[in-house]
């Protein structure tokens, strides 16, 4: 079935997404970037540059690079905002014939339709470029405040790109398909969506079949640049107190400055605290000034309390104009990445007394919303395999009662899973296996689903032995564990239905159970690996002196042995320390009389090497 | 009967589907993986580039006096084995003083009046480019 392309197509970044595997993921353009600066330009030769290659050169050619022009799209000449924003904008406008606006690009006077519509069709080729194949249709969407003008237009641009547009829909209810609260009948849904440099709230409505915008307000000229723009005035402000020399007539020096106050901004978001250390920003006749300075969290809101207080305004007006208290909000969703900032998200949550949904990339959310739509309109494929998981770990119990789990908890079934064990004592000829259910470190405190004994294993020493356990659940969810010795193919099984048949509220309980012991348990199962350590290790340096006594000296052999007692005796104590000290010190003690066996016998390989050489001669 | 044929076929259908998939899975996982190897490689450079940047600027204000100082030739050294690291990686300098610009490779920050026009007179900020993919274009002034 041919992708539908959902497409994000904002004022100063577009994104795109499709359904893949049933889930909405974000297409990366040709340049690499998860979004695409919406910015269409024709260079002095003629050629259409289109995204960050346009910005790129906009500097040296402001005339003919078009941004923004979703704040020109459908629109009248004569609007209030458009004569607002032609005075700001960089590129010559003008009226056309039915009243709608033209800019000039090049030799030529295009519609702002036009010009979107080369951002959508770089938008339409990378996708294809990615994904390997054809794109025919896309989903685009608008902000919840166009008019059918404005819609119509973005339609358009999206048919002058080559799509067929199967829909125009809001950007704050994409948000909300994103988030999958297409599903919450009867509900009010505010979408508080702080862009890079627009504010847009929107109050929705979601009933059996449709989401309804109840009511919108915003500002089309409050966003995150503004909040950049505030930190660099505040650095050239210091930088002109401290030094005397005033940053903003030197471009590198203000790029620099955007940068690290972007940056900044961003730091300021998980941590307290940042630095702005920009060395060698400007230099004068006494030599080169750097600009080094911190910046709190808390400063930075301060400075910027004003443009999130405004948009809290907003917010409650736009709430009594739907007629609704906070209260009646039951779902709230930032987008935006400005929404980021903790400052942004505490104080939604202090309006609304609840906390936002933001678990999904802000910047992404609107596109993967309209790709979920797309997704919607082609209809699912009806999935006749539907797979169970397994809602807690199944493993089996080891040496010390430690659980060792070989199918880990959330595994689609069926599947199967072995690992190979061993003996832990000398001559042990049959092992017994406990299967356990849950999360915790520790065999008593999961639950035992069954256990059986595998014997007539051949006697050897402790390790030698290999006893390969198969998990394997079927996909009814029963569990058939079969143990096998390697050696001797004797093999024994158990089956167990209903391993996955736990109550829901079981498997809570026990996930519960497992998260508030982490600590616990973890502590407990590495004193247990602690000591099996120490057991083994006691057991390889007896073995040791058995076997190489005669090559080991006599005081080197004292000390293993006085180690080797006085590890024993720590090793029932509960301290991990001090057996791993024990632990430690005998190995030490049994490197050094290895080394020495090892001198030894190197000694004694040299003479037989003389002896040989001799011989060829 | 026929009902029984038709759910078999389904069935059948989906399990290939579903092994298929799963196969399908496991070759794009490889490439997924090495492409983001790729992509960590080039976001750690990416995030060492700015303290380039100030080695570069601070070379720049050097007179050659100071350049013969001996502790500054140390750093000059450090300021050395940092490019030859990033050209072990394959990354390159982007090229721009005298080269045409091309917003494929450059970002103009200004414009220089007088000299030859859309011919780059000025490097601000080193670009690196690997194996034909741009890591970082070249911040640079542009003739007007």
């Amino acid at each position: 079935m041919p992708k539908i392309l959902g497409i994000d197509l904002g004022t100063t970044f577009s994104a795109m997404s499709v359904i893949e595997g049933g889930e909405a993921k974000i297409i990366e353009n040709r340049e690499g970037g998860r979004t695409t600066p919406s910015v269409a330009a024709i260079s002095k030769s003629g050629e259409i540059l289109v995204g960050v290659q346009a910005r790129r050169q906009q500097i040296t050619n402001p005339e003919n690079t078009i941004s923004v022009t979703k704040r020109l799209i459908g629109r009248r000449f004569s609007d209030e905002e458009v004569q607002k924003d032609a005075k700001l904008l960089p590129y010559e406008m003008r009226e056309s014939k039915d009243g709608g606006i033209e800019i000039k690009m090049g030799e030529k006077w295009l519609k702002p339709a036009e010009v979107s519509a080369m951002v959508l069709r770089k938008l339409k080729q990378d996708a294809e470029d990615k994904l390997g194949e054809k794109i025919e249709s896309a989903i685009i969407t608008v902000p919840a405040y166009f008019d059918d003008s404005q819609r119509k237009a973005t339609k358009v641009a999206g048919e002058i790109a080559g799509f067929d547009v199967k829909r125009v829909i809001n950007e704050p209810t994409a948000a909300a398909l994103a988030y999958g609260l297409d599903k919450k009948e009867d509900k009010k849904i505010v979408v508080y969506d702080f862009g890079g440099g627009t504010f847009d709230i929107s109050v929705l409505d979601v009933s059996a079949d449709t989401i309804e915008v109840k009511s919108t307000g915003g500002d089309t000229h409050l966003g995150g640049e503004d909040f950049d723009h505030k930190i660099v005035q505040w650095l050239i402000e210091q930088f002109k107190k401290d030094e005397g020399i005033d940053l903003s007539k030197d471009n590198l020096a203000l790029q620099r400055l955007k940068e690290g106050a972007e940056r900044a901004k961003v730091e300021l978001s998980t941590s307290q605290e940042t630095e702005i250390n920009l060395p060698f920003i400007t230099s004068t006749d006494s030599g080169p000034k750097h600009l080094y300075y911190k910046l709190s969290r808390a400063s930075l809101e301060e400075m910027v309390s004003e443009f999130v207080d405004r948009s809290l305004e907003i917010v409650k007006q736009t709430l009594s104009e739907a007629k609704l208290s906070p209260s009646d909000v039951e779902e709230i969703i930032l987008v935006g990445g400005q929404t980021r900032m903790p400052l942004i998200q505490s104080s939604v949550k202090e309006i609304f007394g609840k906390e936002a949904n933001k678990s999904i990339n802000p910047d992404e959310v609107v596109a993967m919303g309209a790709a979920i739509q797309g997704g919607i309109l082609q209809g699912d494929v009806r999935d006749v395999l539907l797979l169970d998981v397994t809602p807690l770990s199944l493993g089996i119990e080891t040496l010390g009662g430690v659980s060792t789990p070989l199918i880990q908890k959330n595994t689609t079934v069926p599947t199967s899973k072995s690992q190979i064990f061993s003996t832990a004592a000398d001559n042990q000829t049959s092992v017994e296996v406990h299967v356990l259910q849950g999360e915790r470190s520790m065999s008593g405190d999961n639950k035992s689903l069954g256990r059986f004994i595998l014997d007539g294993i051949p006697p050897s020493p402790r390790g030698i032995p290999q006893v390969e356990v198969t998990f394997d659940i079927d996909a009814s969810g029963i569990l058939n564990v079969t143990a096998k010795d390697k050696a001797s193919n004797k093999e024994q099984s158990i089956r167990i239905e209903g391993s996955t048949g736990i109550s829901e509220q079981e498997v809570e309980k026990m996930k519960q159970d497992a998260k508030a012991h982490a600590a616990d348990d973890k502590n407990k199962k590495d004193l247990i690996e602690v000591k099996n350590m120490a057991e083994s290790l006691i057991y390889t340096s007896e073995k040791a002196i058995k076997d190489m006594g005669d090559k080991i000296a006599e005081d080197v052999k004292k000390e293993i042995e006085q180690k080797i007692e006085a590890l024993r005796k720590v090793k029932d104590s509960d301290t991990i320390e001090e057996v791993k000290k024990g632990t430690e010190e005998l190995s030490q003690a049994l490197q050094k009389a290895g080394a020495a066996v090892n001198q030894q016998a190197q000694k004694e390989d040299k003479k037989p090497e003389d002896t040989d050489s001799s011989e060829q001669k | 009967m026929d009902t029984v044929k038709k759910e078999r076929d389904e069935y059948l259908a989906g399990w290939q589907r579903a092994k298929a998939d799963l196969l399908n899975y496991k070759k794009e996982t490889v490439e997924k993986t090495r492409v983001l190897k790729e992509m960590i490689k080039i976001e750690q450079v990416l995030e060492c580039l700015p303290i380039l940047d100030d080695l570069e600027m601070a070379t720049s204000q050097l007179t050659a006096k100071q350049k013969k100082d001996s502790v500054i030739k140390g750093f000059l050294q450090i300021s050395e084995r940092f490019k030859k690291m990033l050209k072990a990686q394959g990354i390159e300098e982007v090229k721009t003083v005298g080269k045409k610009f091309d917003p494929a490779l450059h970002e103009a920050i200004g414009e220089v009046k007088g000299e030859k026009s859309g011919v780059i007179i000025e490097e601000m900020q080193k670009g690196y480019i690997r194996d034909g993919v741009l890591i970082r274009a070249a911040k640079v002034k542009v003739g007007k």
